[in-house]
């Protein structure tokens, strides 16, 4: 079949479009420091010091005193719910640890109030914000037990009254610390993680906190308040899981009600370690709600009590 | 049924149809290529073999059928006035020593070929490539332009921009939810059972529906209807056996495949090693069996079977566990109600389950997945002239997703998504002369969860520029209203998740445009362009580390994307050696709300520049040698800048160690890797065909960069660790003996 000569230029830009258009697109990022913040107000509890430092270059060193922020101005405003700043509380630096800044009053952290953080490393630098709102205050009625053996079926539970939250649900997270961390106390299977190997004698053998510093104190990630049955009388019971205790004998367990900010703070910070549908390699930003810095400006409102592990029945 | 390009009268009422087959076993041969010798008038095979050219003059005709590997056949015949010739025609398959084409095309396969993103792969190529312990089908189709892996453990398609839930996987027509084993290193599809895989990366069209980006459409063998015959191999990974053969009425078709590193376990737990898994397997089974009832109907049945069963203790006291796997069934019903109008009907099962299970101390946490499909199917083709060809059809059914954690014997999760489906297409293809043909096609979904209707119209434009230059141009609109959580590194934990009040359906938009040119000798170039929208993408938001008492739409964070790309594809021989090469340049972004403070960045899986190279060569004529080569643009990943750690946190005795960056802002160093392989076929004491494999994957130790990992020291460095892929050569032999 005799086709006709055509013209094809037009073909060919085309291809040339989807073909030329240049090399790898990346975009260097390059450090800069940043103002960091840290603080963690606790409902019923007093003020707690609020912590300045500096954010670093990834290929240097941390060090928490090089990095402390000497000589800012930090003030924490009390605001009502239009905004409006209603007391001051002015922080002053402390004499024997760097960057850290103590309240100059005694004040103690009111559930359910909103707090501004406000911190002026210097004449030129931007003023760093951050808000917090305190979650309500919630009680623990009674824990099930001052005593139980590890793995009791009954397990340890403690009643707590609901946390009233708006707009949402409570954001629990559980805190198991050992009161005692000795390798006597150490729980076998952990033992087994620690050390990875079979020790036949533990008087003899040698060891130090440090070996097992990660598991002294141990919380769960945020849990929803969707978790657990709410009784008709607004309280709910929580179950300790036999896999977070870490230690026989004295266990101080406290369940926290996390605000926006530290839950915010906790799910990215963990997501950073891999483990979310994210592919390894991809790194997100830590959601932090500080303005002008980084870290972290956040509250909570805790219950605790103290159980005393027992080895279980041979 | 694909119409050829006619020049006949429009008017003319005398056809030729009929069925193609391989003359050794009787099995239907998808897309083979009919033509009229002298003239331009023919027509490739549909899915069942079938064709049909109508419109001829009467009077005597030639007709050509060729199909790759294997030999040309002519037929000759004369056609009376308004005579419906039925022609069944076998095909005689060409032999090892006479020059194998490496991978898809041979040019007279040209109808289907020339269609738009579409590439076919056999599985006699998946089998020759050398692969990473056991031929698979999709780390074969990962070789082809546009399509690329996320790394060497992945068998997942990231096709034109799309992630892996972009791609809907049929097989018999049946939709596979979760297409892997051993956690998303190798494919689900034995390459001994399945026939022939047809790949639509883009702009696919309307008879498909239900993802915004590409098909993949895999066919189980018939059997053969000859003789009982079968093929056994034993690998270093897997073992695997087919038989087939004929019955009274038609064909059957078993095979079974099961993985076989116990030994190399029970090996490593000899040696006091923690962490070696107590079972670690995989075992899947094909089957399918046909009634040839009459010349014109035909009914089989096919069914996959397939799970993969881990169980690791970790130390005492602790274990997990992990069963998943898929389940297939489909009834298929060809009925010819004449020579033009041709009707497939099916009803199909789909089963996807997965359940894992952790055990520490006395707590105990699982999760029960399941995905359960039921539908039914009808498709027809009619060719009511030489000019026009008709496509229509439906696909309904129900969907049933079943999500249930339990945590420390209490269920903290349960979700139960019910949802009935239907679709409906309709594809007319016009050809008003030699040198165009205009397809157009519409598709209407309806999704039960959240009352969602949606239309989504097709069209593509075919001229021929000359005798072997064809320029095309095609578009349409995709909608999806599933959408998959998953894990790049890990497959066996998917959870699939559909559109709902609030969650509406991800759609976009295709252009796709080519143009291909081919030689007589089989050399054939082809470019290919496109670019596509990704909108109202839902996916599980990767922030939340509990979905208890959620409400469904806050489980999701809700993005978009868009990718586009140039592909160019060459197929032929230099001297004696045979092979295609692929290039693809392309750029694919992500947007949503939480990450990388809703810019656009680049996926993973984004690569600019992909290369690959295939070739094959016969040293004599029993030994043929074949090799791979893979160049592509590092991986887009995040490197850190700046860290800071909080000191004072009440929930660790430790640091919070926190780090600063912008999201996949770097690239890792390039990729490239080259596999080799040699095979040597012969007779075993003179009655059996033997093949043997011997392989090397990675052949030059190329420590290519999976993804680094930042660890925070007690010193208060960071360290940076670099985890590689495949690090060193990784040697494969199979011995397949045919029987």
């Amino acid at each position: 079949m005799a086709m006709k000569t055509r013209n094809y230029s037009w073909y060919g830009l085309l291809m040339l479009l989807f073909v030329g258009l240049g090399c790898d697109s990346t975009v260097d990022s390059i450090h800069s420091d940043e103002i960091v913040v840290e603080s963690y107000l606790v409902a019923n509890e007093p003020m707690p010091p609020v912590w300045v430092s500096r954010s670093i270059a990834l290929g240097s060193t941390f060090n928490p005193e090089s990095v402390a922020v000497r000589d800012a101005s930090v003030v924490i405003y009390v605001l009502n719910g239009e905004g409006v700043k209603t007391q001051t509380i002015r922080f002053e630096e402390s004499g024997d640890e760097p960057g850290a800044y103590r309240s100059t009053t005694d004040e103690v952290v009111q559930a359910g109030k909103t707090y501004r953080l406000e911190v002026q490393s210097g004449l030129d630098a931007e003023l760093v914000w951050a808000e917090t709102t305190v979650p309500a205050d919630f009680e623990l009625i009674e824990p099930s037990a001052t005593e139980i053996a590890y793995k009791d079926p009954a397990q340890f539970s403690m009643l707590v009254t609901q946390s009233k939250v708006e707009g949402g649900q409570s954001v629990f997270v559980f805190t198991m610390e050992s009161l005692e961390p000795t390798l006597h106390n150490l729980i076998p299977v952990y033992r087994e993680f620690v050390y990875d190997e079979e020790i036949t004698d533990l008087d003899t053998f040698e060891w130090s906190v440090d070996d097992f510093k990660q598991l002294l104190v141990f919380t769960s990630p945020p849990i929803f308040e969707g978790n657990y049955e709410v009784f008709s009388d607004g309280t709910l019971r929580v179950k300790l899981p036999w896999f977070a205790v870490a230690f026989y004998g004295p266990l101080k367990v406290t369940m926290t009600i996390l605000d926006k900010n530290l839950y915010d703070f906790q799910r990215y910070q963990q997501s950073q370690q891999g483990g979310s549908t994210l592919s390894p390699g991809e790194i997100p930003n830590v959601l932090d709600h500080i303005e002008n810095g980084r870290g972290l400006f956040g509250s909570t409102s805790r219950v605790s009590a103290i159980v005393q592990i027992l080895k279980e029945a041979s | 049924m694909v119409l050829g390009v006619v020049n006949s009268s429009a008017q003319s009422s005398s056809s030729v149809s009929g069925f193609v087959r391989d003359q050794e076993s009787g099995e239907t041969l998808i897309l083979a290529n009919l033509r009229i010798k002298d003239t331009s008038i023919g027509a490739a095979t549909n899915t069942s073999g079938y064709f049909t050219i109508p419109g001829l003059t009467p009077g005597p005709y030639v007709l050509i059928a060729s199909y790759i590997g294997y030999k040309n056949a002519e037929f000759s015949f004369t056609l009376g006035r308004e005579e419906a010739l039925r022609l069944d025609i076998e095909l005689e398959p060409e032999g090892f020593d006479v020059g194998e084409v490496v991978i898809t095309a041979e040019s007279d396969t040209e109808e289907e070929q020339r269609q738009l993103g579409a590439v076919k792969m056999t599985t006699a190529t998946i089998r020759k490539l050398p692969t990473i312990l056991e031929p698979d089908v999709f780390r074969s189709l990962q070789l082809l332009p546009g399509v690329k892996a996320a790394s060497d453990f992945s068998s997942g398609l990231y096709i034109r921009g799309g992630s892996p839930d972009q791609t809907l996987i049929l097989l018999d027509r049946t939709t596979v939810y979760n297409p892997s084993h051993f956690f998303g290193v190798f494919s689900t599809f034995n390459p001994d059972a399945i026939k022939d895989i047809r790949l639509f990366k883009g702009a696919y069209p309307a008879s498909y529906g239900g993802r915004i980006g590409s098909v993949v459409d895999i066919y189980n063998k018939d059997g053969n209807r000859k003789e009982t015959a079968g093929t056994f191999t034993l690998g270093l990974l897997a073992s695997r056996v087919m038989v087939e053969g004929p019955h009274r009425f038609g064909s059957w078709m078993l095979a079974v495949r099961r993985s076989t590193v116990e030994p190399i376990l029970a090996a490593a737990r000899s040696g006091d090693v923690n962490g070696i898994p107590e079972k670690f397997y995989f075992v899947d089974t094909n089957g399918k069996i046909n009634f040839d009832i009459s010349q014109n109907n035909k009914v089989s049945f096919s069914f996959y079977t397939g799970k993969d069963v881990v169980v690791v203790p970790i130390v005492s006291d602790v274990d997990v566990q992990l069963r998943y796997g898929n389940e297939t069934f489909s009834a298929n019903w060809t009925h010819l109600f004449s020579d033009r109008l041709f009707s497939n009907f099916n009803v199909t099962r789909s089963h996807y389950f997965s359940h894992p299970e952790f055990d520490f101390a006395t707590t105990h946490s699982a999760q029960d997945n399941q995905v359960r499909d039921y539908s039914l199917k009808g498709d027809i083709e009619y060719a009511p002239d030489s000019r026009s060809a008709i496509k229509a059809g439906f696909w309904g059914g129900q969907l049933r997703f079943d999500l249930n954690n339990t945590f420390d014997g209490t269920e903290v999760f349960s979700l139960v998504t019910r949802s009935v489906y239907a679709n409906g297409f309709t594809e007319y293809v016009f050809r008003p002369s030699a040198e165009w043909t205009l397809t157009s096609g519409v598709r209407a979904s309806y999704f039960e969860n959240g009352s969602f209707f949606r239309i989504e119209p097709r069209f593509s434009v075919e001229r021929q520029l000359s005798s072997r230059l064809f320029a095309q141009v095609g578009a349409g609109r995709f909608h999806q209203f599933l959408t998959l959580v998953s894990n790049e590194a890990f497959s066996g934990l998917d959870v699939w998740l559909t559109s709902a009040d609030k969650v509406p359906p991800a759609y976009g938009d295709q252009l796709v445009t080519g143009l291909k040119y081919k030689k007589e000798s089989g050399f054939r170039i082809e470019w290919e362009g496109y670019y596509r929208t990704m909108r109202q993408l839902f996916s599980l938001n990767p922030f939340l580390p509990d979905i208890a008492g959620l409400a469904y739409d806050e489980m999701f964070h809700f993005g978009d994307g868009y990718a586009w790309g140039s592909e160019i594809f060459v197929e032929g021989s230099l001297g004696p050696i045979s092979g295609f090469a692929g290039y693809t340049y392309s750029i694919t972004r992500r947007r949503f709300p939480a990450i990388n403070e809703r810019a656009y960045y680049a996926p993973k899986y984004d690569r600019t520049h992909d290369l690959n190279l295939t070739g094959s060569y016969n040293l004599t004529k029993s030994w043929q040698i074949t090799a791979v080569f893979n160049y592509s643009t590092g991986q887009a990943y995040t490197e850190p800048v700046s860290q800071y750690r909080l000191t004072h946190s009440p929930f660790s005795y430790e640091d919070t160690s926190v780090l600063v960056s912008l999201f996949n802002g770097s690239r890792l160093s390039p990729y490239h890797r080259l596999d080799v392989g040699a095979t040597k076929k012969g007779k075993l004491f003179g009655f059996a065909d033997y093949e043997l494999q011997l392989q090397v994957v990675n052949a030059y130790s190329r420590k290519n960069i999976w993804f680094p990992f930042f660890e925070f020291k007690d010193d208060g460095s960071v360290k940076r660790e670099d985890v590689t892929q495949i690090p060193i050569p990784i040697p494969n032999v199979a011995f397949t003996l045919n029987f």
